[in-house]
């Protein structure tokens, strides 16, 4: 292969790269996924984040816990919390800021223009339907969703859950 | 600088002569490969998008660098029923030969298209990005030469074949983007930490069979560390296998297959898209010349042809009944079955790449001779 093909596909190959280490993964790129996560023994306990729903069912008064996979259904659930974190698409602001490139624009102090946050009535009224229509499939009649961000500490050797406190609580109005 | 460039120039002849030797194999066997991944297309990575058209448009959060992003939302039902029904076609072509490139092509720039569209939900998924890499390569061979109902021309006369170099080095490039942040982020001597450990621990629910279950009682916390150090030097070291010899390719090769077979029985992690890509190295020349020879007869030919009309029906009435895509055998719900289907395949790589390390020495020096010829 000519010297210029290398460096032109060495470009191919290392821009992406580059872009993906500051938040701005492109699509296609030949990149695979890292999984970088890390887990600390303390004393035979692990902590970790999830991301629960829960539903305020109007016929019982009562917060309802969500099944996320048939909730999302036909969407696959590993989506399940990057909409969470966009509030299913009500609040873009909030996902970009939990994510790497947001991250990194508020440490170089770089305001970012959210051109998409304002999604318009006519999506806002269909993402509520959707939700609404999701959360009767699982028989709840709902005007309310909770977001939970949930801590909890797993015993390594049983596996089981020992300790759950709530870390964050986020609420979408559905009416 | 002349002489700058003049060297530069030598170690980029050395760089492919190596990746050449390490990987090149004939149209012949590429035919017979084809055949693999369009039966492989229709059986076993089959995608279906069509989902994406009952998607409310505002979770429609693209990648600012992404074909998706030129797009205000979601595609419409009827345009995700034709580019579906499209990969499915094109599957068949590719497994029966009929124009083989042109099927390439167009199921590549569907498929990437597609995927665009569903990785906008604010997450990037990998999982396909190695099959996309060996579509776009074979883009550049002769596997529709042979063993086609409607051959193609082939290209230039003596003209090296490139596609597997190439697909060896996005291999190599792939694993090394995944490797590089594991080593900065889990490579260290504290052993009270882990990455492997928080995968398992992470989706505990999910980490149910085979093995999987004995690990929190019989496997020590660094044990996760010590797969941590070990994944690692896996996915950093592929290109010194590449450039060393087609042998070491093929054991680190081996290495890949036995660490997916791992990831499923410990983890209950499912890699089974990847098979495809690792067993393109293999030289199929000898399963050639029987097909060539079965295909010859009329029974054989007719057989082959309705085996792809049967299958490209199946995986329609799947689409259009709302089934996930995925293989022809289970559904996506069925977990565990879908778990003991990887680790077969994986036990299937493992063997014919062993086979294939067992019978291919005669082959070795041929190669060699061809890419110090050519380069």
């Amino acid at each position: 292969m000519k010297l210029y093909k290398t460096a032109l596909l060495g470009a191919f190959l290392l821009i992406p790269f580059f872009l993906k280490t500051i938040g701005f993964e492109p699509y296609p790129a030949v990149l695979l996924p890292t999984g970088g996560i890390r887990i600390k023994n303390n004393n035979g306990l692990a902590t970790f984040k999830t991301t629960e729903l829960s539903a305020f069912d109007v016929i019982s008064k009562k917060w309802i816990d969500v099944d996320e996979g048939k909730f999302i259904q036909p969407i696959p659930i590993h989506y399940f919390r990057y909409l969470t974190d966009q509030k299913f698409g009500l609040d873009k602001g909030n996902a970009i800021a939990k994510s790497r490139k947001g991250k990194l624009m508020s440490k170089l102090g770089i305001k970012m223009d959210i051109k998409n946050n304002d999604i318009g009535k006519e999506r806002e009224e269909e993402v509520k339907k959707w939700i609404k229509y999701r959360l009767s499939a699982q028989s709840i009649v709902s005007s309310k969703i909770r977001i939970l961000t949930e801590v909890r500490s797993i015993s390594l050797t049983t596996g089981l859950i020992t300790k759950t406190y709530i870390e964050n609580e986020e609420f979408v109005n559905l009416d | 600088m002349r002489n700058l460039l003049i060297w530069i120039r030598g170690q980029n002849n050395w760089f492919w002569a190596a990746i050449i030797r390490s990987t090149a194999i004939d149209s012949k066997s590429l035919a017979v490969f084809r055949m693999m991944v369009g039966l492989y297309l229709l059986c076993i990575n089959s995608p279906n998008f069509l989902w994406l058209s009952d998607v409310p448009q505002a979770f429609f959060e693209p990648p600012f660098f992404s074909i998706a992003s030129f797009f205000g939302g979601f595609p419409g039902h009827l345009v995700l029923v034709l580019a579906n029904v499209l990969l499915i076609i094109l599957s068949a072509m590719l497994f029966l030969g009929v124009k083989a490139r042109f099927s390439t092509i167009t199921y590549t720039i569907i498929y990437i298209v597609c995927c665009s569209f569903q990785f906008s939900f604010g997450k990037i998924d990998h999982s396909p990005v190695l099959i996309l890499a060996l579509l776009v390569c074979m883009i550049f061979s002769d596997w529709g030469t042979y063993l086609a109902l409607i051959p193609d021309k082939p290209r230039k006369v003596n003209q090296i074949n490139m596609s597997l170099p190439l697909l060896s080095v996005f291999v190599c490039f792939g694993f090394f983007s995944a490797g590089f942040e594991k080593a900065i982020m889990w490579i260290d001597l504290d052993f009270t930490t882990n990455g492997s450990g928080a995968w398992f621990y992470k989706e505990l629910h999910l980490r149910a069979y085979l093995l999987a279950p004995y690990i929190p009682k019989f496997m020590p916390f660094w044990g996760f560390k010590v797969m941590d150090y070990l994944g690692v030097i896996f996915e950093l070291t592929p290109i010194f296998f590449l450039l060393h010899s087609r042998m070491a390719w093929k054991l680190w090769l081996i290495a890949a297959c036995i660490f997916h077979f791992l990831n499923g029985v410990i983890l209950n992690i499912n890699f089974m898209n990847l098979f495809i890509v690792y067993v393109s190295f293999l030289d199929y020349s000898s399963w050639y010349n029987s097909l060539e020879h079965a295909l010859k007869k009329q029974p054989w030919k007719i057989a082959l042809v309705s085996t792809s009309i049967v299958l490209l029906c199946v995986r329609l009435i799947n689409l259009f009944r709302g089934v996930p895509g995925g293989n022809i055998f289970f559904d996506y719900d069925q977990k565990e079955n879908n778990l003991y289907l990887s680790v077969l395949i994986w036990i299937v790589a493992i063997f014919l790449l062993l086979k294939s390390i067992l019978t291919g020495s005669k082959k070795k020096l041929e190669y060699n001779t061809k890419a110090s010829l050519k380069i």
